[in-house]
């Protein structure tokens, strides 16, 4: 009896000793092994890499970014990659973690460099210096931002893959054209919002670039703060409410990934209209927003139409 | 609790007190035992010798239960002294404690043997495994209570007859010098107390001083050295012509009792409870 | 069929996860035995709910470092587990009420401290649900340092163990300490309950504890039968969990617990004296 405690014993030590990381898999012959944080990240990056990557996107469609869980297949993928295209500016809270943790070769690429990152700044928030707020990472909702985007993702590719850099520069043109179209096509809509009209409230503060790029302001947002997975106390929401009348603002802008109780809330209290778009994530294939693209003009049309 | 000087050594093993030569194997001086407001023992005293046999009799509720587990040092005397060979209960492991049997949970995955192999522990120590002289000791122990082919079995699955012997044959492992059982006898038929009580008669043998407690006077009488008659207060404490009186009896047990004459005495068998009412005393 | 056994075993951190599972399975299995035979699992529960707000202070003082968070927990862990225990032994009948009240308490009092970061939510997942697959070498070390310590403590005092769980008061004329080994028996769950954390989380670590042993004892007879056959299950619960986990992308803590739930299951019918079944078939005539 006594026997079999000392080997279970020396089983534990054991196994406890061999605890280093043992042998990943090596990257198969073939396509380049490429995986995207969101949806937004991984449309862009589909449509440069196109067939000649193994794309895999980490969030489903509608998932959050700000609050992710990994499943194992989700860091076998990371393990395996050899790129990791990432949003950056914060937006990927559970990244490190799970970098560290899935081990493997990847690298890193973060699309948030180069681009000219906002603080956070926002009307009603009381005291708060400009070099003292974190950067917004919603960086997409600004298409001259994406251009960004497609120069440093056609750069990764083709340094990766060198033998395909000229199928990467052609496709990025091609996308910079669609892109180019995008933020012409929203200066025109715009235009059809008077200026003291222009005003956002939101779900979460995520329209910032979109806000300064074209005329718009953030007046508020049921979430304080950049994140969706903090829950605002009763003065936050109060002082929202409080905004909202002020300035006579006509409508909420809700997403999917926030619980929408608290927005019904809102508006019900200060008998705005509640108007559904799309926040940090695209849809599925069927839905409204299955591309960038689409889920600009998706969300550009709604702004127009409520404020207009 | 009243701990007392423990020596470092003493907490997990080593040396217990010694039997002071000369000393009573047992002597217990104006011991009272409170449970909050309730006085269970007052002002106790009496002296054992050694090799002594001795049966505790009363009433339910007189205290039987409570003298022997201040004797095994489980309980400390609100006041008074008990002294086992000149020291501390708490000092001894040479005294053997048989509780009555609901204590213990008969479904806890243990044999017989384990149960009895208990009673080995300060021999071979605490931190160190079972050696062949227990192992003996374990099977001569498991044979003078007749439960060899037992031995494996798993405890619930013993009669209450074998239950008791199994606890006694703990004792015996423990190679104790001072036994005391809290009613072995109760609650078995004729054949299993018999049992018993030949096991009483091998312990005589050795040399075993021993206190039981039980209801039934007539065997208290009849294999017993010395009775102890308890009502809170010792009321008697001798041999059994002089412990087993009426007028003692009634002043034990209260209320009921019936008296039936035998051959040279008269014996005294006790109803259930002390209550009160009337005494019929049939002669 | 050999490839779908071997593909998660590619990855580093599935390999972690697979050796942590199986530590902890067998580190709770043993410590667990107990538990089940001496009617802690409320206790147990209770003591690893009552873990939290220490965690939730590790967590803001140490802003994520898992060393920092891991002895926080276990000092929590210990004191929780001497104070819990102080108070079921100071009345006669233990206080479930009491008890009840603390541990709730003090879980509430964890979520709030972790609520105050504001990113908080993932984290407090992880820490009610576990987080087997985010277990880093570190980890990993002081897991196989501190179970290695509670299974020899088991080992070195299993014979007092046995006679203070069993007989107390025996324990008693013994002259054996029966407090210390109470108390240290306390301290050996609260550390298996520390070293369990990532695996399974606060909400389900009562399981790991108690089901294993549970079902194992409806299997066997003797003491180290029945710690033997419970490591056993733990572990392979640990293991088929992960691989559900895996391939069915459901949370891993929860995962291993169903299976284990599912072995308990199991063994309460089929088993041969003391299952459902086995009662059954006995004839109302026939008594043990």
């Amino acid at each position: 009896m006594r026997g079999r405690w000392l080997a279970a014993l020396g089983f534990l030590l054991l196994v406890g000793m061999v605890s280093g990381g043992c042998v990943a898999p090596q990257a198969e012959e073939g396509k380049l092994r490429v995986v995207a944080t969101t949806t937004i990240v991984g449309d862009v990056v589909r449509h440069i890499g196109g067939e000649t990557v193994a794309l895999t996107v980490l969030l489903p469609p509608g998932a959050d970014p700000h609050a992710f869980e990994a499943t194992p297949q989700d860091m076998a993928r990371v393990a395996e990659a050899d790129l990791l295209f990432v949003n950056g500016a914060g937006l990927e809270t559970f990244l490190d973690p799970l970098l560290e943790n899935a081990g493997g070769h990847a690298e890193v690429i973060d699309l948030s460099q180069g681009v000219p990152l906002r603080a956070f700044r926002e009307k009603i928030a009381a005291g708060e210096a400009a070099e003292e707020a974190p950067p917004d990472p919603h960086v997409w909702t600004d298409p001259n931002n994406v251009l960004i985007w497609t120069e440093t993702i056609e750069q990764a590719l083709s340094d990766a893959d060198p033998t395909n850099a000229d199928r990467y520069r052609h496709n990025a043109a091609a996308y910079r054209e669609h892109l180019h179209s995008l933020d012409a096509w929203i200066r025109d809509e715009v235009a059809q919002v008077p200026p003291e009209r222009r005003l956002l409230v939101t779900d979460h503060l995520f329209l910032g670039y979109f806000a300064d790029r074209y005329g718009f302001e953030q007046i508020g947002a049921v979430i304080p703060g950049y994140t969706t997975v903090s829950s605002p106390s009763a003065q936050e929401l109060a002082t929202l409410e409080e905004a909202i009348r002020q300035y006579g603002v006509p409508a909420v802008f809700v997403g999917a990934t926030v619980n929408p109780a608290l927005a019904e809330q809102v508006a019900r209290d200060t008998g705005v209209k509640l108007v559904p778009i799309y926040t940090g994530s695209l849809t599925g294939p069927d839905g409204d927003a299955p591309t960038y693209l689409d889920y600009m003009r998706y969300d550009v049309q709604a702004i127009v139409e409520a404020l207009r | 609790m009243r701990r007392g000087k423990r020596r470092p050594a003493a907490f997990f093993g080593g040396p217990h007190a010694l039997h002071r030569p000369g000393a009573d194997v047992l002597s217990v001086q104006g011991v009272t035992v409170r449970y909050g407001p309730h006085l269970a023992l007052e002002a106790v005293s009496f002296t054992v010798r050694r090799g002594e046999q001795i049966a505790i009799v009363g009433p339910n509720g007189a205290g039987k239960s409570t003298l022997l587990k201040v004797i095994a040092g489980v309980i400390p005397p609100d006041e008074g002294v008990v002294q086992v060979y000149g020291d501390e209960p708490d000092r001894h492991v040479c005294i053997a404690y048989v509780p009555q049997r609901s204590a213990v949970d008969w479904r806890f995955p243990i044999t017989v043997y384990d149960v009895v192999m208990m009673g080995r522990l300060r021999k071979h120590g605490l931190f160190r495994p079972p050696r062949h002289e227990d192992r003996l000791k374990v099977e001569a122990a498991l044979a003078t209570v007749d439960m060899v082919s037992m031995a494996r079995r798993q405890i619930g699955q013993l009669s209450g007859g074998q239950q008791q012997r199994m606890f006694i044959a703990r004792a015996l492992a423990q190679e104790a010098s001072l036994m005391l059982m809290d009613e072995p006898l109760t609650g078995l038929d004729l054949p299993a107390q018999e049992q018993i009580l030949r096991i009483l008669d091998e312990l005589r043998k050795a040399e075993v001083t021993v206190l039981l407690s039980t209801h039934d006077l007539e065997q208290a009488a009849d294999r017993f050295d010395r009775l102890l008659l308890l009502r809170r207060r010792l009321i008697a404490f001798g041999r059994a012509e002089e412990v087993l009186r009426p007028d003692l009896l009634l002043e034990a047990y209260g209320g009921r009792l019936r008296l039936v004459p035998m051959a040279d005495r008269v014996l005294a068998v006790a109803d259930s409870c002390c209550g009160h009412g009337e005494t019929e005393v049939d002669r | 069929m050999s490839a779908w056994l071997l593909e998660p075993l590619r990855y580093a951190f599935m390999q972690r996860g697979f050796l942590a599972a199986l530590m902890v399975g067998i580190v709770c299995a043993v410590v667990g035995t107990y538990v089940v035979l001496r009617g802690m699992a409320f206790f147990g529960d209770a003591l690893a709910h009552s873990i939290l707000p220490g965690i939730a202070v590790g967590y803001l003082v140490g802003g994520g470092d898992r060393g920092i968070l891991f002895w926080w927990s276990l000092g929590t862990a210990i004191v929780a587990a001497l104070g819990i225990g102080a108070l079921s032994r100071r009345t006669q009948v233990k206080e479930d009420t009491a008890i009840g009240i603390i541990f709730a308490g003090a879980f509430a009092l964890g979520i709030a401290l972790i609520s105050t970061v504001r990113s908080y939510s993932v984290d407090l997942a992880h820490f009610l649900f576990g987080d087997v697959l985010g277990v880093s070498p570190a980890d990993l070390r002081l897991m196989a340092l501190f179970g290695a310590a509670i299974l020899f403590v088991v080992f070195f005092a299993y014979d007092a163990f046995l006679v203070v769980s069993f007989d107390p008061i025996f324990a008693r004329t013994l002259r054996l300490p029966v407090g210390f080994f109470d108390s240290l028996l306390l301290m050996l769950i609260a550390v298996a309950i520390v070293v369990s954390l990532q695996t399974v989380g606060v909400a389900l670590m009562v399981a790991m504890l108690i089901t294993p042993a549970a079902t194992a004892y409806l299997l066997t007879r003797r003491l180290p039968a029945m710690m033997g056959v419970a490591a056993l299950l733990a572990s392979l619960a640990g293991v088929i969990g992960l691989y559900l986990s895996y391939y069915f992308s459901v949370a891993s803590g929860a995962a291993i617990v169903l299976v284990s739930t599912c072995f308990f299951g199991l063994a309460a019918l089929f088993a041969p004296e003391r299952g459902w079944l086995a009662a059954r078939r006995r004839r109302p005539s026939a008594h043990t």
